[in-house]
C-alpha cells in the first residue's frame, strides 16, 4: 500500500527536532513576509538551519510564499526565491501566479505546490496550474470526501489534504484588530497571535474564532479542528499524496502528540487495516485529552452539505 | 502645456440585475454592462438572465453601441465543469462581448468553447502584482479586473509594465476579506460564498475577547463592515493612471441606484475629458448619489491600506433620503402634463426632483394630478398605476422622479 506523506507545520529549530523524531515524513515552514498564517517565523539562517537537519533526515522541506503579492514586494521575494533555491528546498508553497513568474525567472528547478486556501475545489484547475509548474494541490478545505476522492483519480499532480488542524476561514488585507482598538481608543500594540484573541458570532456566543494580524492583514481561523483520524483509511485507500497537520496555534508538546497520533495511525493501516481500526477509538481519546475546552474536534466539511 | 479633450475616454460599466435596469443603466450613460446568467454566477439570489434575454439585452446594447458581459465568476467544483460548454456556447450565440471568469478551469474552456467571447479576469482571483496581470494576459484574458487591494500608485505601475486593459471598481460596497478569501459563510450557514452563496457574514455583529485576560463586553460589537467605496471625486487620477475601465457595483441594486450613480460618473467622466485642465469636481454629483445610495463613503484602498475610519461601527445603514417615486412615460408640451408610472405613493403637495441622463435636475411641487380615466386624484397609492400630473418644465421619456422621504 503507497503510504501517504505525514506533514506538519512547524514554528522553530526547536519543534522541527521534535517534529522529526515523532515521524513526520515533511515540514512546511515560513516566515510571514512571503507565507500565509506560518506558525512561526523563520529567519534566512534558520531556514538554512532547517532545511540542512530536516534533509540529515530525510525529511523534506516546504516553504510557504503563497500571500498575495503586491509590486512593492517582488524584489524581495526574488531574492527569497533565489535563496530557497540555492538551499535545495523541497518546494515552495504559492497561491498566486505573481510566484511561478518570478520562479520562472530564478527558481526554475524550484518544485511548486499550489494551496490558494479556499480556492482550490476542481480537478481542471489543479491540472491547469500542473501545466504550469505545480507538482501538487493542497485542496480546500471546505471539500467533501467524495470531491477530494473524485479529485485525486483524475489529478495529474499529488494531492494533498488537512487532516488535522484548524483552517483559515478569512483573510483580509485590512487591520481590523487594530482598527477596532484605535476606535475604542485602546492603545495595544500589535494584535498578533500570541494574545490570543477571539470573536463570538453575536447569536452563538459559545463559538470561538481565533482571529489575530500580521504582515498580510487579519487571519480568521475555524472555532474547531479538524480531525480526519477516523477516516483516514478512505483517504489513503483513494491514494492521497499528503496529510497535512496544520499546527498553528498550538504548543510543541501538543503538537508531536498530534503527529505521533497520526504517524501510528498511517501506519497501522498501511500494516494490518484490522488493527488500525481496533485502535482508533484510543487515539481519538488522546487527541481529546490535549484538545483546548472549546475547540471541538470535528470532521469539518468531510460529510457536510453545503448550499449555494 | 494646455492638453487637449481626451479621446480615448475609459468605459464606464455598470450592474443589471434584469433587463430593465439594464435598459436604464445604459440610457444614464454606461458604455458597458455586466449581468449574471442562470448558472455559474456569483451572485446566486440575484435576478438573472436566461439566454433568450441575453439576446434581448445584447441586440439593446449593441444598438446603444454599448457592451453585454457575463459575470461566471464561480470558483467551479468538479460537477459545476459539465455545463461549461453549453453556457458558454449559448452565450456567444446571443452576442455577449466578454465574460467575467475566475477559474482558469473555466478560461480553459471557454477559449474553445466560445472563442469569440473575449475574456475578463474576475476581481475573485485578487490579482494584486504586474507579474500576476502579465501571467494572465500570456493566458489569453484580454483584461484584468484588479484586486480591490490594489492601490492608485500600483495601478500606474501595472499599466506601465503591462499592455493589457485594467478594470477596478469605482463604486459601491465591498468585500472586506480578498476576493476568495473568504468562507465565513461556508461556517455559518452552510453556504458556499465563492459560489455564490455569501451570506454577508462579515456584516454581522461579533464581540471580540482574549483568552488571556477577560475583557467586558464591549457595547461597540466589532465589525468587519466597510463603508462603500466611491471615487467620483478622484475620476482625474485614475484615468491619467490609464485606467480602461470604471466598475459599478451591485446588480442588486434598484433602478434609482443603478441610474443615480451611473448618470453621476457619466458626467464627471465626460466633463473631465472634455477639458481636463478646466475640470472642476461638482459637489451635487456626490449630492446627487448620496439620494440613492445609503452608506458613507470611502476611497477603499487606493490611497492606502483603511483603517477604522473607513468602517462602520456603531452607524449601521441608514436608508437614502430620496425614494424613486415615478417613472416618466410620457410629455405632453402642449398641455404640460407628465404621464408617470408609479414607483412609491405620490401626494397633492408633495415636492419631488426630477431628473434625467441629460438634463439638469429640478424640483417641483404636485399640484393636479389625474388617474388613468383622467379623474382627479389627491394621492396615488398603487405600485406601477399610470399618474398624469401637471407639470410646467419640460422632462422626456425614461426620465425619473424621486421624492424626499
Ligand atoms: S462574508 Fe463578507 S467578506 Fe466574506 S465573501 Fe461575503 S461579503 Fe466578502
Amino acid at each position: 500500500m503507497q503510504k501517504p506523506e505525514l506533514l506538519c507545520t512547524a514554528a522553530n529549530l526547536d519543534e522541527i527536532h521534535h517534529l522529526i523524531n515523532a515521524g513526520v515524513d515533511a515540514i512546511n515552514i515560513g516566515h510571514e513576509q512571503f507565507g500565509l498564517r506560518v506558525s512561526g517565523n523563520f529567519s534566512r539562517e534558520e531556514t538554512e538551519k532547517a532545511i540542512q537537519i530536516c534533509h540529515e533526515h530525510h525529511v523534506k522541506v516546504y516553504i510557504s510564499t503563497n500571500a498575495l503579492f503586491h509590486n512593492g514586494q517582488l524584489e524581495e521575494l526574488e531574492s527569497y526565491l533565489r535563496f530557497l533555491a540555492a538551499l535545495h528546498a523541497d518546494a515552495i508553497i504559492f497561491g498566486e501566479p505573481t510566484v511561478l513568474m518570478l520562479a520562472r525567472k530564478v527558481a526554475p528547478n524550484l518544485p511548486l505546490h499550489w494551496n490558494p486556501e479556499m480556492l482550490c475545489t476542481n480537478v481542471e484547475t489543479i491540472n491547469y496550474w500542473g501545466t504550469k509548474g505545480a507538482t501538487r494541490a493542497y485542496l480546500a478545505r471546505e471539500l467533501n470526501m467524495d470531491s477530494i476522492l473524485e479529485i485525486k483519480e483524475d489529478a495529474e499532480i499529488e494531492i494533498q489534504v488537512q487532516v488535522f488542524g484548524p483552517t483559515c476561514i478569512f483573510q483580509s488585507r485590512r487591520d481590523l484588530v487594530a482598527s477596532y482598538q484605535n476606535y475604542l481608543g485602546e492603545n495595544n500594540d500589535s494584535p498578533g497571535k500570541e494574545k490570543r484573541l477571539y470573536l463570538k458570532e453575536e447569536k452563538r456566543q459559545e463559538v470561538c474564532y481565533p482571529v489575530y494580524e500580521d504582515r498580510n492583514g487579519t487571519n480568521i481561523l475555524s472555532a474547531e479542528d479538524l480531525c480526519i483520524l477516523e477516516h483516514l483509511d478512505e483517504l489513503i485507500d483513494g491514494g492521497i499524496d499528503s496529510f497535512q497537520i496544520e499546527g498553528i496555534l498550538r504548543t510543541t508538546e501538543e503538537l508531536v502528540k498530534i503527529v505521533t497520533v497520526f504517524r501510528k495511525a498511517i501506519d497501522s493501516y498501511c500494516l494490518d487495516p484490522q488493527t488500525y481500526r481496533t485502535q482508533i477509538a484510543g487515539w481519538m481519546e488522546q487527541l481529546r485529552a490535549i484538545q483546548p475546552a472549546k475547540r471541538p474536534l470535528t470532521t469539518g466539511f468531510y460529510f457536510k452539505e453545503q448550499v449555494f | 502645456m494646455t492638453r487637449g479633450p481626451i479621446m480615448n475616454k475609459p468605459e464606464l460599466l455598470a450592474p443589471a440585475g434584469n433587463l430593465e435596469k439594464l435598459k436604464f443603466a445604459i440610457q444614464y450613460g454606461a458604455n458597458a454592462v455586466y449581468i449574471g446568467g442562470q448558472s455559474l454566477g456569483l451572485r446566486a439570489n440575484a435576478d438573472n438572465f436566461s439566454f433568450a434575454e441575453m439576446k434581448e439585452a445584447t441586440d439593446f446594447a449593441h444598438h446603444h453601441g454599448a457592451k453585454v458581459f457575463v459575470a461566471t465568476n464561480i470558483i467551479a467544483h468538479n460537477e459545476d465543469l459539465h455545463e461549461v460548454d453549453q453556457f458558454m456556447k449559448n452565450i456567444e450565440k446571443a452576442g455577449i462581448d466578454a465574460i467575467i471568469v475566475a477559474d482558469p478551469a473555466l478560461i480553459e474552456r471557454t477559449k474553445q468553447a466560445a472563442p469569440s467571447v473575449e475574456l475578463h479576469l474576475s476581481t475573485q482571483q485578487s490579482t494584486t502584482s504586474w507579474p500576476s496581470v502579465q501571467f494572465w494576459k500570456e493566458e489569453g484574458v484580454s483584461r484584468v479586473v484588479l484586486a480591490r487591494e490594489v492601490s492608485l500608485q500600483e495601478i500606474r505601475e501595472i499599466k506601465k509594465h503591462v499592455d493589457i486593459e485594467i478594470e477596478t471598481f469605482i463604486h459601491g460596497a465591498m468585500c472586506i476579506a480578498y476576493s476568495g478569501r473568504c468562507v465565513l459563510s461556508n461556517h455559518f450557514t452552510a453556504r458556499d460564498s465563492n459560489r455564490g452563496g455569501c451570506s454577508q457574514s462579515c456584516r454581522w455583529q461579533y464581540d471580540m475577547f482574549s483568552e488571556l485576560q477577560e475583557w467586558e463586553r464591549n457595547d461597540t460589537p466589532f465589525t468587519m463592515s466597510s463603508k462603500d467605496l466611491c471615487m467620483i471625486e478622484h475620476l482625474p487620477e485614475l484615468i491619467d493612471a490609464g485606467v480602461d475601465s470604471f466598475k459599478i457595483e451591485g446588480r442588486m441594486k434598484s433602478i434609482h441606484y443603478v441610474a443615480t450613480v451611473t448618470n453621476q460618473y457619466r458626467r464627471a467622466i465626460d466633463a473631465y475629458c472634455a477639458n481636463p485642465d478646466q475640470y472642476v469636481f461638482k459637489k451635487e454629483w456626490l449630492e446627487e448619489i448620496s439620494k440613492a445610495a445609503h452608506r458613507s463613503m470611502t476611497t477603499g484602498f487606493f490611497y492606502g491600506t483603511p483603517d477604522e475610519k473607513d468602517l462602520l461601527y456603531i452607524e449601521r445603514e441608514d436608508f437614502p433620503a430620496f425614494d424613486f417615486a415615478g417613472l416618466v412615460l410620457d410629455y405632453d408640451e402642449e398641455k404640460q402634463i407628465v404621464t408617470l408610472q408609479q414607483r412609491n405613493k405620490i401626494s397633492i403637495g408633495d415636492t419631488v426632483e426630477f431628473f434625467g441622463p441629460t438634463m439638469e435636475r429640478f424640483t417641483w411641487k404636485v399640484e393636479q394630478m389625474w388617474n388613468e380615466k383622467d379623474e382627479t386624484i389627491n394621492t396615488a397609492p398603487h405600485a406601477m398605476m399610470t399618474v398624469k400630473m401637471k407639470l410646467e418644465r419640460p422632462v422626456k421619456a425614461n426620465d425619473m422622479m424621486r421624492k424626499q422621504k
